[in-house]
């Protein structure tokens, strides 16, 4: 009976049924497409991870103290690959060599690599080809890499002098000797091509040259050696959604390949795994994304199934009464719901696990492919635990929204057949459960909504970081995001109803006879879906936070890294550079420059104003009297740095601009930030006491400017907050940093100690700052180990990942979009079905099609808009809260942005939605004739 | 006798025939019906169920369309016209009065009756609320008109459904077991008020019942039986020449 009760449901009622499997088609679809996409996402990460760190999951190299620094390749590796796990090993050299190419030359990586064999990385060539063979006349090929050949100026053809030393060992418990000589090999290869490189040298940029390893040993009489071993791990090791978890298995072949070497003097490097789980907290942030979407849209499809099943059941109760009268038990009822939603669901899951597949193969894969190179190339489509737990969330969806319209069919009452106007009233069946008190469980409910927040911050949250646990960590940050777009919703939920009177105005003011009718219905009327109407915020909420949020990410880059770099370009010296000590007392751990190197890099004729400021050093400062005294960091300074710096980058409040040159001139003399000035209430010309190193050391300092900010050379904010915290800068200049920082028993501080760990620059006039940041690289970066960064090319990546985000945000949105088309369907159809009398009435007392329709998709628009420009209002809003509160706690300013293409999508979607919606909704009552409408109710 | 004036009858009806389908099987349900209705006639359609009574009433009222014949309302040949015609037809000619009242529940009384107005479009706001007033107060709901439907009685929908269907001031009020929703007494009440629109303001009314007592108001009975009408339709040129 059951079955035949499905069939005649689905015949009587095919739009509705149609309308619930295709929601079910999309709604599964979306989730198979969308935890694919986890997976998907995962590999692209790690993908994305090998062009910074290598496509290396384990290197094999002999350790500085080893007698010998080369490897007997030809013994190891069929050890290494008799490992389970070891895909491939293959023998390479790594090394910084110097490079020549007629006058010009520089240091840069080499890359020595079988290319036969060693898949790592792949490259992009741009001129010439990856050839790396002898030529006739046994001259090796070399392929070069873009910056390296620019910075050279060589072309393909051309030929390039490498002059390679093996690696220095030293005595274990030894430091290096820096006067022992190393043997130097210059030998000559000719460049047969130019290009980029991704994951293959280990480092993101493309400087360096790569050649063949059987060339090098040759050249540089290495014999069979290498200096390491490349080895590529199964990929099924990293196929754990837990990020952790992936490093921890490719860590596992880390320990059987030690164990299988005997332990012997090898040093082990993981870059893949250490970097795949350093990076797991942004995986875990966009895991709880995804996983926020995949909700929204299940949400949703629940919604619309539980209106459209409950609106059959309401359209059968006389049937079911008759059921009932004939003897049917409440149970059979109920069953014949769930029997109708099962055969549904059946449906609609299995046509979902196809379409969510070909979704994901055509459009997410692809795109997560292009961006991630090969390394997807042998992945899996779409793995059986994505398509499981879409099967298994969707069948819980089904169930929560069937439960009630089930239930509600359970409990039709016989007088619902016999007199069906008494029938909604309490009857003799009712009146002991009326009498009976019950449990409110809404007042427990509410109290654990109240503890919620005490809850998470006191007790939830410090236990998950506590114990670090990732898959916590990833649920809170899902409760987080969670709360935050519901309660969001929420509270933006009365902005409906004055967005409704707008959008009203506009159409009374095109249509007055449409607005109306119109008006009357949206604003008296009383079957409305409050909470499809909240997922309609929602489902527009989410996605207008997050491309705000980016769009003023985009918007405000320049400024905020100008403002935190200061200067163009930052050279800052080695942390572990030598000749440190002398003022490591108290400091960061930064490194300083030797004085030698400092006056290369300055002298340097591209390079124009320069200056070089101290590490960081954290004393105490003082009125003199007693009263008030704060913890601060000091930074030096060596010359006026305001030539250096971007004209926003620094705001004094009081003092000339000439306070800069008074630092660096006088010793007596200082800047502080202008919280710091608050607290201590000294203003400027006043006089502060602060503590030097070693005992009864003091030094009075005159303020001489007060800084609002002052990028790149401490924090000089306006708040007393920070000062409390200890991070407030005093500046000075660089003479009277090394007297404070020298015990005074001591005695007086060696001027020529190097003391500068950063050295901020502007290119000279007319050199441009990228290709002077390459150069600086080039030649200095890895052979003196500096770390350069360049705000311009800091800037530009900032963008570059903003496009990327904004693109994968477009696919999550598209794809949640459609459901909530769905939901606007759903609820659209429910209400026109519910006004057929209306309709007919309407049209039997002459009222034109197109003006009913006008009414209908009047009706449609301002419902569903109202909500979207809701969802929209609240999203925007929360994101410019976000930062403008962040910039009001950083005090940089805001530029204001708006995002041009998710927020207008989602806007133009469902505008698009409500049309459709209403004009396939009406499309049967328009065609029919009033009569014919009037005669079904 | 005096010559036949065509401008007396307004709903000329002329061997009519409709049938429905049935599943496969058509069933007929008026068979070659003539019946011509003068202007200010109140009409009774009598008959048992699936003798054609709201069939008929339906095509007098442009709402269906025989399958067979002629049908002339107010001198426009209805069968000829489209839907749209017809819609605007029924907007100016007709006043529709149904057993479920079919009021729009978002509306309040006034707006009811104000709605058709808004459809023609032929008056401004301001006259548009007078006249809605002055309905109201015709059929005894002015102290009712900011009432929503489900806060009157059903005797007080139902004359807010006849001020509705007097709203564009229509020739003829079309009526579908007007009373058949509500009590004897108020029943009496609504046809009282329906025979003195059609005595004070000379509206044609047609209307539809079971109940002989509602019958009584109208100036004469139409029997139908099988899609025929078998008893009551007369002559209006001859009734004219009989009216002294």
């Amino acid at each position: 009976m059951i079955g035949t009760y499905v069939v005649r449901n689905f015949k009587r009622r095919k739009v509705r049924s149609v309308l619930m499997i295709l929601s079910l088609i999309v709604g599964t679809g979306t989730l198979v497409a969308l935890n694919a996409t986890v997976d998907n996402y995962r590999r692209y990460y790690t993908g994305t991870v090998a062009g910074e760190v290598g496509d290396f999951d384990l290197v094999l190299t002999r350790p500085d103290t080893a007698p010998n620094p080369f490897l007997d390749s030809d013994r190891i590796v069929p050890v290494v690959e008799g490992v389970p796990g070891v895909v491939a090993t293959t023998p390479r050299i790594h090394a910084v060599a110097s490079i020549r190419a007629g006058a010009k030359s520089g240091e840069a990586a080499f890359v020595a690599l079988d290319p036969a064999v060693d898949k790592s990385g792949t490259v992009e060539v741009a001129d010439g080809a990856y050839d790396l063979a002898d030529d006739a006349d046994g001259v090796p090929g070399a392929f070069l890499l873009q910056e390296t050949a620019d910075v050279l100026d060589v072309a393909v053809g051309d030929a390039v002098e490498i002059q390679y030393a093996p690696p220095q060992t030293r005595l274990a418990g030894r430091p290096a000797d820096d006067n022992s000589s190393r043997r130097r090999t210059t030998a000559t290869w000719v460049v047969r091509g130019i290009g980029t490189q991704r994951g293959l040298t280990g480092q993101s940029s493309n400087e360096g040259v790569v050649v063949s390893l059987a060339a090098a040993q040759a050249r540089f009489g290495l014999g069979q050696t290498a200096e390491r071993l490349v080895i590529e791990l199964d990929p099924a090791l990293y196929d754990s959604r837990n990020p952790e978890q992936s490093a921890f298995s490719a860590r596992a072949v880390g320990f059987a390949i030690r164990d299988a070497l005997g332990h012997d003097d090898f040093q082990f490097l993981m870059p893949r795994p250490k970097a795949v789980i350093d990076g797991a907290n942004q995986f875990i942030f966009l895991q709880s994304l995804i996983t926020m979407y995949g909700l929204l849209s299940l949400s949703v499809v629940g919604m619309l199934i539980r209106t459209l099943i409950m609106t059959n059941v309401q359209e059968q109760t006389r049937d079911m009464a008759i059921l009932r009268i004939l003897g049917a038990p409440r149970r059979h009822l109920f069953n014949l719901v769930i029997g109708e939603v099962a055969a549904i669901g059946l449906i609609g899951v299995g046509l979902g696990i196809v379409v969510g597949q070909s979704v994901n193969n055509l459009v997410i894969r692809p795109y997560m492919a292009q961006q991630a190179g090969d390394f997807l190339a042998d992945m899996p489509l779409v793995t059986l635990s994505s398509v499981v737990l879409a099967v298994a969330l969707a069948g819980g969806v089904l169930a929560i929204s069937t439960w009630e319209p089930a239930r509600k069919a359970s409990a039709t009452k016989i007088t619902h057949a016999i007199n069906p106007g008494i029938a909604e009233g309490p009857g003799l069946e009712d009146l002991a459960q009326l009498r009976e008190r019950r449990t409110d469980f809404r007042v427990s409910g509410a109290g654990l909504v109240v503890l919620m927040y005490p809850l998470l911050v006191f007790y939830v949250f410090p236990l998950a970081f506590d114990f670090g646990i990732l898959w916590v960590l990833a649920a809170l940050i899902f409760g987080a995001l969670l709360s935050l777009i519901v309660g969001a919703a929420l509270l933006f939920y009365i902005v409906i109803l004055p967005m409704e009177r707008l959008l009203l105005r506009l159409i009374e003011a095109g249509a007055p006879r449409v607005g109306y009718f119109v008006r009357r219905t949206v604003m008296r009327g009383k079957v409305r879906n409050t909470l499809i109407s909240l997922m309609i915020v929602m489902s527009a909420l989410l996605p207008s936070f997050l491309s705000t949020t980016l769009a003023l990410e985009v918007a405000n880059t320049e400024t905020d890294r100008r403002l935190s770099g200061g200067a163009p370009i930052r050279v800052t010296a080695p942390r572990t550079a030598e000749g440190t000590q002398a003022f490591r007392v108290q400091t960061e751990s930064e490194g300083t420059f030797a004085t030698d190197l400092l006056e290369e890099l300055r002298t340097e004729p591209q390079v124009g104003p320069s200056v070089g400021r101290s590490a960081s050093w954290s004393t105490r400062v003082r009125d003199g009297v007693g009263m008030r005294d704060a913890g601060v960091r000091v930074i030096g300074v060596d010359a006026d740095p305001r030539p250096v710096l971007y004209d926003e980058a620094f705001e004094l409040l009081a003092g000339d601009a000439g306070a800069f040159e008074r630092i660096v001139a006088d010793p007596g003399a200082v800047i502080i930030g202008a919280g710091l000035s608050t607290y201590l209430d000294r203003g400027l010309g006043d006089t502060l006491v602060l503590d030097g190193a070693g005992r009864d050391h003091t030094a009075e300092l005159t303020i001489v400017g007060i800084a609002r900010r002052i990028g790149g050379l401490g924090e000089y904010t306006a708040k007393q907050t920070s000062v409390w915290g200890g991070s407030n800068t005093l500046l000075i200049g660089m003479d009277a940093y090394r007297d404070l920082l020298r015990d005074p028993l001591l005695g007086p501080p060696d001027r020529t100690t190097p003391i500068v760990s950063t050295l901020m620059l502007r290119p000279a006039a007319g050199v441009d700052e990228k290709q002077l940041t390459t150069d600086l690289r080039l030649r200095y970066a890895t052979a003196h180990d500096l770390q350069i960064d360049s705000t311009e090319e800091t800037i530009e990546t900032i963008r570059e990942e903003s496009r990327t985000g904004q693109i994968f945000l477009i696919i999550l949105t598209a794809l949640t979009s459609v459901l909530a088309v769905f939901g606007v369907f759903a609820v659209i159809y429910v209400s026109i079905y519910g006004r057929r009398g209306e309709i007919g009435m309407l049209k039997a007392v002459g009222t034109p099609g197109r003006h009913l329709l006008g009414v209908f998709v009047g009706e449609a628009m301002v419902m569903t808009l109202s909500a979207t420009l809701t969802g929209v209002t609240a999203g925007v809003l929360l994101a410019y809260t976000f930062r403008l509160s962040n910039g009001f706690q950083q005090e940089v300013p805001t530029t204001f942005a708006v995002d041009p293409i998710v927020v207008p999508a989602v806007l133009a979607l469902m505008i698009v939605a409500s049309l459709v919606s209403a004009v396939v909704a009406t499309h049967s009552y328009r065609r029919r004739r009033a009569i014919d409408i009037l005669r079904t109710l | 006798m005096p010559a036949r004036n065509d401008t007396d009858v307004i709903i000329h009806i002329d061997n009519v025939h409709k049938s429905y389908l049935m599943g496969k099987e058509a069933v007929p349900a008026l068979r070659g019906v003539s019946l011509d209705i003068a202007r200010g006639d109140m009409v009774c359609l009598m008959g048992p169920s699936g003798s054609g009574k709201t069939t008929l009433l339906n095509i007098v009222g442009g709402l269906d369309e025989p399958g067979r014949g002629h049908v002339t309302i107010d001198g426009a040949d209805v069968v000829a016209m489209k839907e749209e015609q017809l819609a605007r037809l029924r907007l100016e000619k007709m006043g529709f009065v149904f057993q479920t009242f079919n009021l729009l529940g978002n509306f309040t009384a006034l707006e009811n009756v104000e709605a058709p107005m808004v459809l023609l479009g032929r008056l401004s706001r301001a006259e548009r609320r007078r006249r809605a007033h002055e309905i109201l107060a015709a059929v005894g709901l002015a102290d009712r008109e900011h009432h929503y439907p489900s806060e009157l009685s059903g005797g007080q929908q139902q004359r807010v459904a006849i001020a509705r269907a007097l709203a564009n001031d229509p020739a003829i009020l079309i009526g579908d077991e007007m009373t058949g929703d509500l009590d004897s007494q108020t029943g009496f009440e609504i046809m009282r008020l329906v025979r003195d629109l059609n005595q004070r303001e000379g509206k044609t009314v047609v209307f539809v019942t079971h109940d002989p007592r509602m019958a009584e108001f109208a100036d004469y009975t139409v029997h139908l039986l099988d899609g025929q009408i078998v008893s009551g339709a007369s002559d209006p040129v001859a009734r004219l020449m009989d009216t002294p």
